[in-house]
């Protein structure tokens, strides 16, 4: 019995203008799973998911999500389909308040009590939230604005949610929490894909992973065996 | 020695060309045609003046007529004729301002000066306030001046403007300050002063990094173009004979932003052939406006047409070429390079 | 002191004019960093069309009313179309000398086929009259769009702050790529901001109209210049502070020349750009919190 992926990408070559970032880059997420994307900076990781909600400039491959192509589809219409996105650099709106900042990530939601019980749901998850409601959301640290971003990509009840270093900058009592965070969302149903450099913390979690470098794959494989791979054990000598 | 007396030669030469060019206009060409070629050399020393501002060091300016305002003013007092200014009763100027009358030399220095000075006041702005809300500044500045100027009748008359100028200005004036200005900012565009205005204009974060004194080469930048900018409206009132406060509002100042953005912003050539297009569409195609027959039709009187043709010529341009018709470059690019040599 | 609340009432009305000028513009202002000098002309064609409705044609007001809207919205939409949509991205400066440009074409436009003469504007009856308080006279008028502009304004705080399409507006005014990410569609959101704004220019162009009792082409180059100040003041892409600086600079105008020697009146314009000039010195940001990055 073979199942469709959630979603695919096959052979993609993207950049910004006429750079080109990843080269051939194929990648495939399971319903349910959480796939990690590894490497260290500026390797064409965080491209990868820009590349998926069309943010930059597609040359050739095709993504697909659910066996429909989505390669060239408007980004507010690829947020239709389910997929959410938390974006490096927290990407929260800083002239709204907290709340406001969740509200909008229920944006495509109808009806108002499913975007109440979500927010309440969100609100149990990250109870400090809830305190800073109604303050804006540039006078929250670091690490509540991380938790922000990750309550705002569940408002809106994902099929599939983009993480971008949720874990960069954290403190490590954070990192952990961030990390039992993305296993319980995963718990539930929603599928991941994780770009990370925290190697520890990414094959932690993930159920399978790839490598990247100078955007290209060069090794993937289920986590279980990745953490025992001597290139991996190389690359994150000492951290893991 | 023989090198030298080459290159001296060859300037003999080119002077001489065009003086000789000059002299052979002035006949040849009669009234329309003449006041159309003097209108054409106005617009490039203006056009030319503004381009340093907003296209080398990247401030962009449409308060201009602030400028030429002071200059025209200033220069106007002292070339009406006593009679006249005696003879308005607004008018409280001191007693040596009425009772003297110089020719333009000297009223195009002082008026300058004069503008040169308001120019450099703009500079207080450019320090604080960065791209738009700059250009924004010098719209207020703009219409603060025009309020002004026909708030204080005892200086300026009000609205009712200055008239009975002598018509002092002519083919040798209009052409010989435009063909210094042109000459003066091309090498300047390849001196390090030039260098540095457009490097300023590029990255002002990146020239301070590079040991480039802001605040120094802004008042040269501002100088530099309100003199000329000042002589280029004395000028022109000269010519027109008459001046008042809403002689150079937006609408004129904007005709001038037409000129360096169909040209290109960088470029030295480019403000010439956008000030040749812009003369040429609201100066032949003006008559055009009262209305005449043509085949037959009595086409209608049509105001404002030639604004509302510039006004669309200007859209698309933006739209199509927004880095203008020459972008930053020059023509006669190796000719250029081989006079510097 | 009555000569005070006096000089306060009369700035009421064009107030009231200049705060719903300000609120549309701080909209597109704050959306797409578009500052709009042809915002002007939407608020003049919208008095014009009403004009033309009830003092030419002689239909009711409401058709008045109706024409207003219809003709602001289509022009600004228009113009949003030809002049702002192929330059969105270029910069601030380029879309200003786009707005400028097609101000100037609409305005111009406008003066050939109409002329730059007053126009009377007709009025139904039960707006004209006065109230007398003590030795203060205050036009019914004043008061009726007053209310008017208040009803407005509280409507549009309402969406701006409490909706999804508000919430959306904001969140494209601070960053559009996050805002897509969330699933908004950022170019109908925008032509949404463009429609609710030449609405509003529409209703500010009828309000001049009663105020003053004329329409003339030219009417939008002051107000245009106010409503942009009142903007920067408020806090750019703040409908409340756009409000409340629109009515702080009509006030404070009536107030400034009420207090000159009379042949000084005529320096009524430069009250708006001295306080322009304080506010970027001292609280660039603006007086309330602005709404971009």
């Amino acid at each position: 019995m073979s199942i469709i992926p959630l979603l695919e990408l096959n052979n993609v070559v993207a950049g910004y203008g006429k750079k080109d970032i990843i080269n051939k880059i194929s990648i495939r997420i399971n319903q349910g799973g959480i796939v990690t994307l590894l490497g260290s900076n500026a390797v064409g990781k965080s491209t990868i998911l820009k590349t998926i909600l069309s943010q930059t400039c597609l040359k050739s491959g095709e993504i697909k999500y659910n066996g429909i192509d989505i390669s060239n589809l408007a980004t507010y219409k690829i947020a239709r389909l389910g997929i959410s996105v938390v974006f490096e650099g927290r990407g929260i709106f800083a002239n709204l308040t907290t709340k406001e900042n969740l509200l909008a990530g229920a944006y495509l939601l109808k009806s108002k009590r499913e975007v109440e019980k979500n927010l309440n749901r969100v609100y149990s998850v990250f109870p400090i939230l809830k305190e800073r409601a109604n303050q804006l959301a540039e006078s929250l640290s670091g690490g509540e604005q991380e938790m922000l971003v990750i309550g705002r990509s569940l408002m809106s009840k994902p099929n599939l949610i983009l993480l971008d270093e949720p874990s960069l900058g954290l403190a490590p009592k954070l990192v952990e929490l961030v990390g039992k965070i993305i296993k319980e969302i995963n718990n539930e149903g929603i599928s991941i894909l994780l770009v990370e450099q925290n190697a520890k913390l990414a094959l932690g979690i993930s159920d399978y992973g790839y490598l990247i470098r100078k955007g290209e794959v060069v090794l993937e494989g289920n986590c279980k065996d990745l953490i025992k791979n001597e290139k991996i054990k190389e690359i994150y000598l000492g951290i893991m | 020695m023989k090198f030298e007396k080459k290159i001296i030669g060859k300037y003999i030469l080119v002077i001489g060309l065009f003086f000789l060019t000059f002299y052979l206009l002035e006949k040849i060409l009669s009234g329309f045609w003449l006041t159309l070629f003097l209108l054409f050399g106005i617009n490039v020393i203006l056009a030319i003046s503004l381009n340093i501002i907003n296209g080398w060091i990247g401030f962009f300016s449409i308060g201009h007529g602030g400028i030429m305002l002071v200059g025209a003013y200033v220069a106007a007092f002292l070339t009406l004729p006593t009679s006249f200014k005696k003879g308005i009763i607004n008018l409280h100027l001191p007693a040596f301002i009425l009772n003297i009358q110089i020719p333009l030399l000297p009223a195009l220095l002082i008026g300058g000066i004069f503008g040169t000075i308001t120019g450099i006041i703009l500079v207080l702005p450019a320090i604080r306030l960065r791209g738009f809300y700059f250009c924004a500044g010098t719209l207020g500045f703009n219409i603060i001046m025009t309020t002004l100027a026909e708030n204080l009748p005892n200086i300026t008359n009000g609205a009712m403007g200055l008239r009975g100028f002598p018509a002092y200005t002519n083919i040798w004036w209009v052409w010989g300050i435009a063909i210094f200005l042109i000459y003066i900012t091309l090498m300047l565009k390849k001196s390090y002063i030039g260098r540095a205005f457009i490097s300023i204009g590029k990255d002002q974060c990146l020239a301070e990094h590079m040991g480039i004194n802001l605040l120094k080469y802004k008042i040269y930048a501002f100088g530099i173009s309100a003199f000329f900018t000042s002589i280029g409206a004395i000028l022109w009132v000269h010519l027109i004979l008459n001046l008042f406060p809403a002689a150079f509002s937006l609408t004129f100042v904007f005709t001038v932003v037409t000129m360096i953005v169909i040209g290109g912003m960088g470029s030295v050539s480019g403000s010439i052939i956008g000030a040749a297009i812009v003369t040429l569409f609201t100066d032949t195609l003006a008559p055009l406006e009262e209305g005449f027959s043509f085949l037959g039709f009595q086409v209608p009187q049509a105001l404002g047409l030639t604004t509302i043709l510039l006004g669309i010529l200007l859209i698309v341009v933006l739209i199509k070429k927004p880095e203008g018709i020459m972008g930053e470059r020059e023509i006669f690019h190796k000719l250029f390079k081989e006079k510097i040599n | 002191m009555s000569y005070f609340i006096q000089q306060v009432l009369n700035a009421l009305g064009w107030g009231s004019v200049i705060a719903l000028l300000a609120a549309g513009y701080t909209m597109t202002f704050g959306i797409i960093g578009l500052v709009n000098f042809a915002y002007g002309e939407v608020f003049m064609i919208g008095a014009f069309a009403a004009y033309f409705a009830v003092t030419v044609f002689n239909l009711p007001f409401w058709v008045g009313i109706l024409a207003s809207l219809i003709g602001a919205i289509v022009i600004g939409l228009a113009i949003e179309r030809i002049a702002f949509k192929p330059v969105r991205g270029s910069g601030m400066i380029t879309l200003f000398i786009t707005s400028l440009g097609a101000s100037i074409i609409v305005k111009n436009l406008s003066i050939m086929l109409f002329d730059d003469s007053l126009k009377n504007f007709k009025v139904p009856n039960f707006y004209s009259g006065v109230y007398l308080l003590g030795d203060i006279i205050v036009f019914k008028k004043s008061i009726l769009i007053f209310l008017i502009t208040i009803t407005l304004g509280i409507m549009l705080v309402y969406l701006v702050k409490n909706t999804k399409l508000g919430i959306a507006m904001r969140g494209i005014s601070y960053d559009s790529k996050i805002s897509e990410t969330l699933g908004v569609n950022t170019e109908r959101i925008i032509i949404i901001t463009f429609i609710i704004a030449s609405f509003l220019g529409g209703i500010a162009g009828i309000l001049w109209g009663m105020l003053f009792g004329s329409v003339k082409a030219s009417m939008g180059a002051i107000p245009v210049v106010d409503a942009f100040i009142a903007s920067v003041i408020g806090g750019v892409g703040n409908v409340f502070g756009a409000i409340v600086s629109g009515y702080i600079l009509a006030i404070g105008s009536s107030l400034f020349i009420a207090y000159l020697p009379s042949e000084l009146v005529g320096l009524k314009p430069l009250f708006v750009w001295v306080v322009f000039f304080i506010i970027l010195i001292f609280k660039p940001s603006g007086l309330f919190r602005a709404n971009i990055k």
